[in-house]
């Protein structure tokens, strides 16, 4: 072999290498969409504007980091969107009308989604139906037991309490909600990454039969990232009541689908088995930028879901092209 | 010939399966360091056996005895406990993950603060598959989707190595392999002979069990209808036997 030819081939491995990577193609994505909205509209990339997407970004960036751990282990869950209104009214409820300290309110709250989760859990693995379709019966029970219980109404919650100000106050200007956000996705990136459950969570996802037959305990696996998952869409609407001062009903309608959204932009296959928390960071902030972008531009709002969905699909087929389809 | 006590026997192994007798009194004796080629035709009951000794089914009667005791095998951590490992064809692996938490998943080592200790777990699988397997794997963080199917026998190998299995079980280990990866695997195997680690290798190729093998048995219908060391049979009679359920013996 030549030397030139030597030097070329340790280049293009390099280049291999570097797009083997798992978040490259997903860093190139943002990128050039940052760079098109950036010379479509001035105001894009201005501190002003880049605060109100670091606003809005965690209450489904939340939400998004459990569905990714969720669907890496081989499931999905179209409840959080119910969840993420149910067990904030019950916070809400606890709190303003039976008088309960807000903290535990929260706390209960939050426990009232790791249950969701629980349940979900249980229900897909061990009487064995795909959480396609016991995730869809929870989210209209849930959603129904909201409607029920609010009566249509609001309930509202006093937004200068301490515990509203620690999950969604300002420090400095800057809103906390999205440095409780990156808490959180560090957190679960450790989790993911570092851990023995992070690795069983892969692995289940991955091939399940090979986990069980190493005996992993793969029920338990998937068990738990359903509870992870109903405890952030928990707390992430209560978040979003803090952020408000009020339990809606029908919050996070639809919340479920834009959350599966963020994460298969990051990268994560709806297979099972990969994925990753930094991936779906960027997949959510995207879907924020595509909603800013458009009401910079004065566009209709309802060019946001269009343009979401040739997102995805735009996206998911980067990932393709960049990284090679894994089969 | 007076020899030690096998390291594994197996005696009077049955198994049905509704009206299905999988397997009918099946005596079998693993000694150490020895390849045994476990031949018969489609539905014999082959990868029966293999399951019995991986823990996957349970025997209807019979029993099992490691270093003459005997013992239960109910599931696989039993069945990895007494030193045996499964090579699957292609079911125990996850290509979506690199090669060193293949090797130790359901195993993975901690740090002290219970976190995955990678390093080692990296420089471990670097270290077996170097050194016990060779076999052209640059980097243990490599995924094993990418790798060939030769390849990933090897890490499944590696796995074997690495938790000190005295007793691989291969059921069709080449079926999906080319010709040099086939090669490739059943030089591990000749390998791992010579540490003294004994295997039990089901193929349909006669060529490579015959090549590999120190013993036979061969099994008809779910029956043992013979058990010969290497010497006393040719290639001939074995397929013979295989076609037609009966010992060349007479
Ligand atoms: N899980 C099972 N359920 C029902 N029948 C089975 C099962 N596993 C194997 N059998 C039957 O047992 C017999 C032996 O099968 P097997 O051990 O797979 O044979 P081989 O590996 O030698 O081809 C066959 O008749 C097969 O159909
Ligand atoms: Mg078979």
């Amino acid at each position: 072999m030549s030397k030139v030819q030597k030097k070329t081939k340790h280049r293009t491995g390099n280049l291999k290498k570097v797009l083997r990577y798992k978040d490259i193609s997903i860093v190139i994505i943002t990128i050039a969409l940052f760079t098109i909205f950036t010379l479509v509209n001035k105001k894009f990339l201005t501190k002003e504007n880049l605060f109100i997407i670091v606003k809005t970004t965690p209450e489904l960036g939340i939400i998004a980091i459990g569905m990714t751990m969720l669907i890496i282990s081989g499931e999905f869950d179209l409840s959080v969107g119910s969840t993420f209104a149910f067990a904030p009214f019950i916070m809400a409820s606890l709190s303003e009308r039976m008088g309960l300290h807000p903290v535990f309110a929260l706390i209960m709250g939050i426990i009232v989604g790791v249950g969701i989760g629980f349940i979900n859990g249980i229900i897909t693995t061990k009487v064995g139906i795909p959480s396609f379709i016991t995730t869809l019966g929870t989210m209209m029970a849930w959603r129904g037991a909201v409607l029920l219980a609010s009566a249509g109404f609001p309930q509202a919650f006093q937004r200068d309490l301490p515990v509203a100000r620690l999950f969604a106050g300002r420090l400095s200007g800057f809103p906390v909600q999205f440095i409780w956000f990156i808490v959180f996705a560090i957190i679960m990136w450790i989790i993911l990454e570092n851990t023995r459950f992070g690795n069983w969570t892969y692995v289940t996802g991955g091939n399940r039969n090979a986990s069980v037959a190493l005996g992993i305990p793969v029920d338990r696996v998937k068990i738990i990232n359903f509870m992870i998952i109903g405890g952030l869409a928990a707390l992430a609407g209560s978040i979003q009541v803090f952020r408000m001062g009020s339990a809606y009903s029908n919050a996070g309608l639809g919340m479920e689908l834009q959350a599966i959204g963020a994460t298969v932009i990051g990268g994560t296959m709806l297979t099972g088995g990969s994925g990753t928390i930094i991936g779906t960071i960027m997949g959510t902030i995207i879907i924020f930028s595509v909603e800013n972008i458009i009401i910079l531009s004065g566009a209709p709002a309802f060019w946001f879901r269009t343009f979401v969905g040739v997102i995805i699909i735009v996206a998911v087929s980067a990932h393709v092209l960049i990284q090679g389809r894994r089969d | 010939m007076a020899r030690e006590a096998p390291l594994y026997e197996l005696q009077g192994i049955s198994k049905s399966f509704g009206h299905v007798e999988a397997l009918k009194d099946v005596d079998v004796q693993v000694y150490k360091g020895e390849i045994i080629g476990l031949v018969g035709d489609n539905g014999a009951g082959k990868s029966t056996l293999i399951k019995i000794l991986s823990g996957i089914y349970a025997a209807d009667s019979g029993t099992i005895r490691y270093k003459e005791n005997v013992v239960r095998i109910n599931n696989y951590r039993d069945s990895q406990a007494l030193g045996i490992a499964t090579i699957y064809q292609d079911r125990a692996l996850v290509d979506s993950v690199s090669i060193y938490r293949n090797i130790f998943m359901g195993n993975e080592l901690l740090t002290p603060y219970r976190f995955l200790d990678k390093r080692k777990m990296r420089k471990e699988a670097d270290y077996v598959l170097n050194e016990s397997i060779s076999i052209g794997i640059k980097s243990s963080k490599q995924m094993v989707g990418d790798l060939s199917g030769g390849q990933k026998q090897a890490v499944a190998i590696a796995r074997a190595i690495y938790f000190r299995a005295r007793l691989l079980l291969l059921d069709e280990p080449t079926n999906a392999l080319s010709v040099k990866e086939s090669r490739q695997v059943m030089k591990f195997v000749k390998n791992l002979r010579e540490e003294g680690i004994s295997s039990v290798f089901v193929t349909h190729n006669l060529l490579h069990v015959y090549t590999i093998a120190d013993r036979f048995v061969i099994l008809s219908h779910g029956e043992k209808v013979g058990d010969f060391k290497k010497a006393e049979i040719t290639m001939e009679q074995l397929e013979h036997m295989i076609v037609t359920g009966r010992s060349h013996v007479n």
